[in-house]
């Protein structure tokens, strides 16, 4: 997507969902250049590294950029920072790295400049001052109750979804800016947060559980549940629902799994196994029944007899598994990195273009000192 | 809000039902949009599908707030008509059909951009619109399935686990194509041209944990469930206070590394090999059981207090009945309680704000309710 060509952004001293945001961006066709610290991101440091040698996590937020590297003593008044400042249609700043009277004594000077400020917590309130991360706002965010067993340790979510959620909300708000930009020749101060943006995409579970006619639906007994780990078989787990079969899918799935007198004895199953699977309202009291009914077939024969039964069916994938399935080369979700063998993941909308750099810490800092936005 | 909202002025017609496209459009209406919702002529499963309020499925309530609503069947003639000349002026188009079923009622990205080249036009699908399982159907479980992040998620040594929220994926594939619609309507602004976006819930699925199958890329080696750790860096997990509650603490960089260390006074900690993050990560199960032992002396509230101070992140962990009271959630209106046709509910307050000012929520309608205004003033 070339959405934003010709658009600036500067980011200057980003937290990791600000760093994430600039990513969007520059996957949307902007000019992207990155100011460090005079030690750089810290995420340079994390685990684990690729075989070019930066850190994973910080090649995949931080490809198609240019680094700059700030000295010591450096300030938003030194020249060279100035100037780009000055030059820059979209600023990235995170609360507190950079103060909220910074940000509006920026916004002065700059009247057209669109400035997006990532916090972890929001701008105001006791934790406004403190550093995040995604961790503390899974934790506030009640994400620990979608997951793990009640009384036991808590179990974050694998994926770093405040950091992903909040960078997707920032690209937002920044979009809806340089539209409002073009009629009115007005920038503006965007705010998320890494907590607002993980309570917002758990819009569905607060509704639920504010006021429901009944304590059941999968927005609340899942809450209780025990952890879902999918349907064992012989050789992997498999997924299913049984929203769709008639009494025929049903009758015959029921006598390849040896199941028949079993389910038409228990009121448990009825509906044609509706609620018997998957988040039906009876799948974790029933699912000792089916692993075992599935304890001799494969991944491969019980997906097979699912789809004939006209269930709605997935092999629970690890990476290897899903990397070698036949589906994912068409979701088209890796790109190239240049001079590496080793890809980065794609965002859903992001369209094919040429290999993505990621850059050395200050590897631009030379020429942009020197020629300030030209050399981006 | 004191300014005009953002997308003052922009008309989306919204044929999408379930979760992932209703919320889309929710998201643009929010921001200002005109969204005018096609209810289908059999319910949407939205509607329908427990838990529901006086009635009223919450999902449906929670994806459609900031909307309009007409009844339309779009297999009839009278109603097909009125959905293209509604298209003929409309900014935005959005459908969650299986891959194909567009293109059966002529609502494909080529035959409207023909009538309305700057349309902009999104598909929202399961699995994708190409590939061998592009028509099958999905949902926000079976994406979690597919998509690889149980295998990443789940206590230390376990099977892996679902996450219990089975709209996570489905509100991230929204975001995922709000994003790009706001995009291509900042594009459009310059070049005049609508253009289209597929965005698919195993793609938002995937796109959830760039950074973690960046780990597997980078290593060959699948990341396991590790409780509430983190690969990355450590120490970066929920600890116990001497009461015995769960909080976090997560150390992301080396100052952080020192204010702890500082903050703690415990010689342990100065052992040269947990001196870099590398080291640190290498020997995490024993600078965890270290902590664990050091945080198990004092209360949870000891240590959130003395971490603040420090500057190391840190955070209780929060529970539904304490989000409601919690001052940082309060202060910055990060939830909100709506009145709406069922009652006044719980749901979330916008994730962004616009010079300080949060954009207005609204009630979603009731199913069909817009039809005879709407067809009055046509």
């Amino acid at each position: 997507m070339n959405a934003l060509a010709g658009i600036r952004v500067l980011e200057l001293l980003a937290d990791t969902a600000g760093s994430a945001t600039a990513m969007h961006l520059a996957a949307a066709g902007a000019t992207v250049l990155k100011v460090e610290l005079p030690g750089g991101d810290p995420l340079r440091e994390w685990e684990p590294r690729r075989p070019d040698g930066f850190a994973a996590a910080f090649a995949e937020l931080n490809r198609g950029k240019r680094s700059i590297a700030q000295t010591a003593g450096e300030t938003l008044e030194t020249p060279w920072l100035a100037s780009l400042i000055a030059g820059a249609d979209v600023l990235i700043v995170s609360h507190p790295a950079t103060s909220l009277e910074s940000v509006t004594n920026l916004a002065a000077m700059h009247p057209r400049l669109v400035i997006a400020v990532t916090s972890p917590f929001g701008e105001t309130g006791p934790m406004s001052g403190r550093p995040g991360s995604e961790l503390a706002a899974q934790a506030m965010s009640d994400t620990f109750g979608s997951l793990g067993q009640i009384g036991e340790a808590p179990v974050r979510l694998g994926a770093d979804a405040s950091i992903v959620s909040t960078a997707i909300f920032t690209t937002q708000a920044i979009a809806a800016a340089l539209i409002v930009r073009e009629s009115t020749g007005a920038g503006q101060i965007v705010s998320t947060s890494n907590l607002g943006s993980l309570l917002a995409v758990r819009n569905v579970i607060w509704t639920a559980l504010s006021n429901p006619d009944e304590w059941w639906g999968f927005h609340l007994d899942s809450w209780t549940r025990p952890p879902e780990h999918g349907y064992a078989t012989s050789d992997g787990t498999i997924f299913f629902n049984l929203w769709r079969g008639d009494s025929e899918d049903w009758d015959r799935l029921l006598v390849e799994l040896d199941l028949y007198e079993t389910a038409t004895s228990d009121p448990r199953f009825s509906e044609y196994g509706r609620q018997a699977a998957g988040t039906g309202r009876y799948a974790a009291d029933l699912k000792s029944t089916w692993e075992a009914a599935l304890s001799n077939r494969t991944s491969e024969e019980a997906i097979g007899l699912f789809k004939e039964a006209h269930a709605n069916v997935v092999p629970v994938h690890d990476y290897e598994s899903l990397f070698a399935d036949p589906h994912f080369p068409h979701l088209g979700m890796l790109r190239e990195v240049a001079g590496s063998a080793t890809p980065v993941v794609a965002l859903p909308w992001e369209e094919e273009g040429v290999p993505w750099m990621i850059p050395s810490l200050d590897e631009h800092g030379a020429a942009i000192r020197a020629d300030g936005w030209s050399a981006a | 809000m004191t300014q005009p909202l953002p997308l003052k002025g922009i008309k989306v017609f919204d044929l999408t039902t379930a979760a992932a496209g209703p919320w889309s459009t929710f998201l643009l209406g929010a921001l200002g949009a005109d969204v005018l919702r096609i209810e289908p002529p059999r319910a949407d499963i939205a509607v329908t599908v427990p838990p529901r309020v006086t009635g009223m499925g919450v999902l449906y309530i929670a994806c459609n707030m900031n909307k309009r609503t007409v009844a339309l069947d779009l297999t009839q003639p009278d109603d097909r008509a009125k959905a293209d000349r509604l298209l003929k002026s409309a900014d935005v188009f959005v459908e969650n059909m299986r891959p194909g079923a567009a293109k059966k009622l002529g609502l494909d990205r080529d035959t409207l951009a023909t009538k309305n080249p700057g349309l902009v036009t999104v598909s929202i699908s399961g699995y994708g619109q190409r590939g061998p399982m592009a028509t099958e159907a999905c949902t926000d479980p079976l994406a979690q399935a597919y998509c690889g992040w149980t295998s990443i998620t789940g206590a230390p040594g376990g099977r892996g686990e679902f996450l219990r929220y089975y709209a996570q994926v489905d509100l991230t594939t929204a975001s995922f194509a709000a994003e790009a619609v706001l995009l291509a309507l900042f594009e459009r602004t310059r070049t005049g041209v609508g253009k289209h976006i597929e965005v698919a819930l195993v793609q938002s699925g995937i796109a959830l944990q760039s950074t973690r199958i960046a780990e597997y890329l980078a290593t060959g080696e699948q990341p396991r469930p590790m409780g509430s750790a983190a690969a990355s860096t450590a120490p970066n997990q929920a600890f116990r206070g001497e009461d015995r509650r769960w909080f976090t603490v997560s150390v992301e960089s080396e100052a952080q590394w020192s204010a702890l260390v500082s903050a703690l006074s415990n010689p342990a900690l100065e052992d040269t090999r947990l001196g870099t993050n590398a080291g640190r990560v290498a020997h995490r199960g024993e600078l965890a059981s270290l902590l664990s032992a050091h945080f198990g002396t004092r209360p949870a509230r000891h240590w959130l207090l003395t971490l603040s101070r420090a500057g190391v992140p840190a955070a209780p962990v929060l529970g539904y009945d304490q989000l409601d009271g919690n001052p940082q959630i309060a202060t910055n209106q990060l939830l909100a309680r709506l009145a709406t046709h069922w009652g006044t509910l719980d749901t979330v307050s916008l994730p962004w704000s616009f010079n300080g000012e949060r954009p207005p929520l609204t009630s979603a309608p009731l199913p069909g309710s817009g039809t005879a205004s709407w067809e009055a003033s046509e």
